[in-house]
């Protein structure tokens, strides 16, 4: 909650701040704000500072902040200001676009902390609603309007159909709130092996639907890779990190409700989850476009996080914030560098031509964040895919057998970045700038593959 | 009172099956025009669909809640149709159309 | 099985699903924007015979009186009331059909086969505005608040996007590139 507040009202100040033009310290400010965020966040996950004057206004039937909202609240703002803090130097960003960047991620805090399907859906909105805009915020470029038209239609279109499933499930539970749509009557039916209502089916499957499409999953997913190649760079991030991130959140929060009672959609979706699994590396390998390979990647790791959601029990968060911060930390690292070699409109590959001799430093951070991206060990994202797996083995022993084959495939594409970044000559002179953030980033990802738990008992 | 005692004379299942078909409508409609004004009102008549479910489910269980969320989805669509709207005419600046063939120019 | 039914429910109900149809297949979008109207009247109807009156008075004036406003403002606006759409091919039809179809068919079978029904328990006056009034200001109020920055960012949205940039667009063009 203090999270929301803080980065709520930084955000309407920043946007009183556009009277002054001085427009170069307004990342660095949101950036600070969103530091400030994560800060107490994480303190509240700690118990070291508390908010209950703060957070007992909201009812307990509306938002929950238990420690994992905390924690979660604090990656999601993380997140955010290392994405205003590495992409300030080279492009222009309005206040207006950082505080509708910071109005979104109110929705993610909603997403995360919900209690009642209004606060999901709200949340859901408040999310999508900026990213509508910051799609096409490169008002000139016709790609970033189609992007922008068709996250629109693509979002409102999914909204429908999870508002569709929201009804039904307010029909069958007579109620919105989690933990009463738990206590409901049919629901105790359902516990004793009767089969479930087909009100409360046809709610979970659709409003499943809906989120699959927010999350990009196979066969949902034929928007991403042109809303996210279209897009203007930190907005990609933007949806592939915490937008992924808050709509896994809240589909677990919503399949755990449901955990043991209705097994029906576990089928299904672990076939989904193979597909899109499957789909997205498998696309990837013959992209051009560093950004449509990059898209493809994120839409195979949404593959990995729907095995992780048939594991929904509400015990095993930790994974996921696990998997989000190792996923975050290195999309970020290959986004701005791959958005800096790129400013001069190289969308493809030989972008990276040559990198380790212009700024070895770069090309070194690169690698770590590919190495983690693909899964290799002594990287963060090797102990996130572990720790995902080897809970899935129990339950699903086929899934991790395709995720495994997955990762496998997604060193083809990965070793492209390599390539060009190692063998290559130059073939342009973009600087690399921000090299101590980069090595800090890089730094992280391996202080996070080489002690995890070190780490994790510090934060978690 | 109501007008007419519908609760006594319509069953619940009958608002259901009304509101289903509607959905369906703007849900063909959505798949089948190429227009995106028109995409964005049968995206308004697949909300509308759902209000009407959530309006028939409130008043058959005598829990404001379902109304309470028809607002919110009011509210958003509000909201959501403005940013649309603006987002048409935006691309109808740069493109002198509002046809959805136009999104086929980013591929592979 | 629709003989049973009051006169005013089966009108109501084949008014709103014949104007629905016609939004979705007529060629001239103001026409569609006039059905869709009609639709959100019937629909109101439907509110007022659910003992929901104020949302029927709400309906009427968010939808019918703001939003689509907006809609025929903006159709007026870009002269689109003559735009001739291309027409898809007639097995794109059928697959929209098929699949629209298929959602119906799914759903409405689920209901007939397994007959359920919701618990009736019709209260008196939950429609008034006194009674959602204070549903909503007390158990809803976190919500309530937060449609705030919901509307927010749609008016920063909007007017960023509607803005003419001229000192900018140097700068968005440089930007472009790198896009």
């Amino acid at each position: 909650m203090i999270a929301l507040f803080v980065t709520f009202f930084s955000a309407a100040v920043l946007l009183f701040l556009g009277l002054n033009k001085r427009e170069s310290s307004y990342s660095l400010f949101a950036a600070l704000a969103l530091f400030v965020s994560a800060g107490l966040s994480w303190a509240c996950s700690a118990n070291l500072v508390s908010f209950h004057g703060l957070e007992s206004w909201v009812p307990a039937n509306m938002m929950q902040f238990g420690k994992e909202q905390h924690l979660f609240a604090a990656l999601l703002a993380f997140i955010v200001g290392f994405i205003l803090l590495m992409f300030r130097k080279n492009e222009v960003i309005g206040n207006d676009q950082l505080g509708l960047m910071m109005f979104s991620l109110c929705g993610a805090y909603m997403m995360v902390s919900y209690q009642h399907l209004v606060m999901l859906f709200l949340g859901i909105e408040v999310l999508s609603i900026p990213l509508f805009v910051l799609a096409g915020a490169n008002k000139s470029n016709l790609a970033s309007n189609e992007a922008s038209l068709k996250y629109f239609l693509m979002g409102a279109f999914s909204t429908g159909i999870f508002l569709l499933g929201t009804a039904f499930i307010y029909g069958g539970t007579g109620s919105l709130e989690l933990e009463m749509m738990g206590i409901k009557p049919s629901f105790m039916h359902a516990m004793q092996g009767m089969p479930l209502p087909v009100l409360i089916n046809a709610g979970i499957v659709l409003m499943s639907v809906g989120l699959l499409f927010k999350v990009a999953a196979a066969p949902f997913h034929f928007w991403a890779p042109d809303v996210y190649e279209g897009s203007p760079n930190r907005t990609t991030l933007y949806m592939a990190t915490v937008v992924k991130i808050a709509a896994f959140v809240a589909f677990y929060r919503f399949l755990s409700t449901f955990g043991g009672i209705a097994d029906a959609w576990k089928g299904w979706m672990s076939v989904l989850g193979a597909i899109t699994i499957l789909w997205g590396n498998l696309a990837a390998l013959n992209q051009a476009s560093v950004k449509r390979t990059l898209a493809f990647s994120s839409i195979a790791h949404a593959g990995y996080l729907v095995m992780f959601l048939l594991m929904a029990d509400g015990t095993n968060t930790w994974i996921l914030w696990f998997y989000g911060l190792a996923y975050a930390m290195a999309s970020l690292l290959v986004f701005s560098i791959a958005n800096q070699v790129s400013f001069q409109g190289e969308r493809g590959f030989a972008a990276f031509d040559g990198l380790s001799k212009k700024s070895p430093v770069a090309a070194i951070a690169l690698a770590v964040g590919v190495l983690s991206m693909a899964g290799i060990p002594v990287s963060a994202g090797f102990n996130a895919k572990f720790y995902l797996f080897s809970f899935a083995w129990q339950h699903m022993p086929w899934l991790v057998g395709v995720g495994l084959l997955g990762s496998a495939i997604s060193v083809g594409y990965y070793f492209k970045f390599f390539k060009h970044a190692f063998m290559n000559q130059p073939s342009n002179d973009n600087p690399v700038v921000d090299r101590g953030w980069l090595m800090l980033l890089g730094g992280l990802i391996l202080l996070l593959g080489a002690l995890p738990w070190a780490v994790l008992n510090v934060i978690y | 009172m109501s007008i007419l005692s519908v609760f006594n004379q319509v069953e619940i299942s009958h608002y259901i099956y009304l509101s289903t078909v509607l959905f369906s409508i703007g849900l063909f409609g959505v798949l089948f025009r190429r227009n995106a004004i028109i995409l964005l009102m049968c995206i308004e008549l697949m909300l509308n669909a759902v209000n009407l479910l959530f309006t028939a489910f409130s008043s058959y269980m005598g829990d404001a809640d379902g109304q309470i969320f028809v607002f919110f989805i009011m509210v958003v669509a509000a909201a959501e149709a403005a940013v649309g709207l603006a987002i048409l005419v935006l691309v109808y600046r740069n493109t002198r159309k509002t046809d959805v063939s136009f999104l086929d120019q980013l591929k592979g | 099985m629709l003989q049973n039914l009051p006169i005013p429910f089966l009108v109501l109900s084949f008014l709103t699903i014949l104007s629905a149809l016609y939004v979705v297949t007529s060629k001239n979008p103001v026409h569609s924007v006039l059905a869709l109207i009609f639709t959100f009247f019937t629909i109101s109807a439907h509110y007022v015979l659910l003992n929901a009156q104020f949302l029927a008075v709400v309906n009427l004036i968010v939808y019918a009186g703001a939003i689509m406003v907006l809609f025929l403002f903006v159709l007026m606006l870009l002269n689109l009331s003559k735009e001739s759409e291309p027409v898809k091919s007639n097995w794109w039809g059928i697959a929209a059909a098929i699949s629209a179809g298929s959602l119906l068919l799914i759903i409405t079978a689920a209901f007939q086969v397994s007959g359920e029904a919701v618990a009736k328990n019709p209260v008196e006056g939950i429609g008034l505005v006194k009674a959602l009034g204070k549903v909503l200001f007390t158990r809803f109020v976190v919500p309530f608040e937060l449609t705030g920055i919901l509307f927010l960012a749609a008016m920063v949205g909007a007017v960023l996007l509607g803005k003419r940039e001229k000192a900018v667009d140097a700068l968005i063009s440089k930007e472009e590139s790198n896009g």
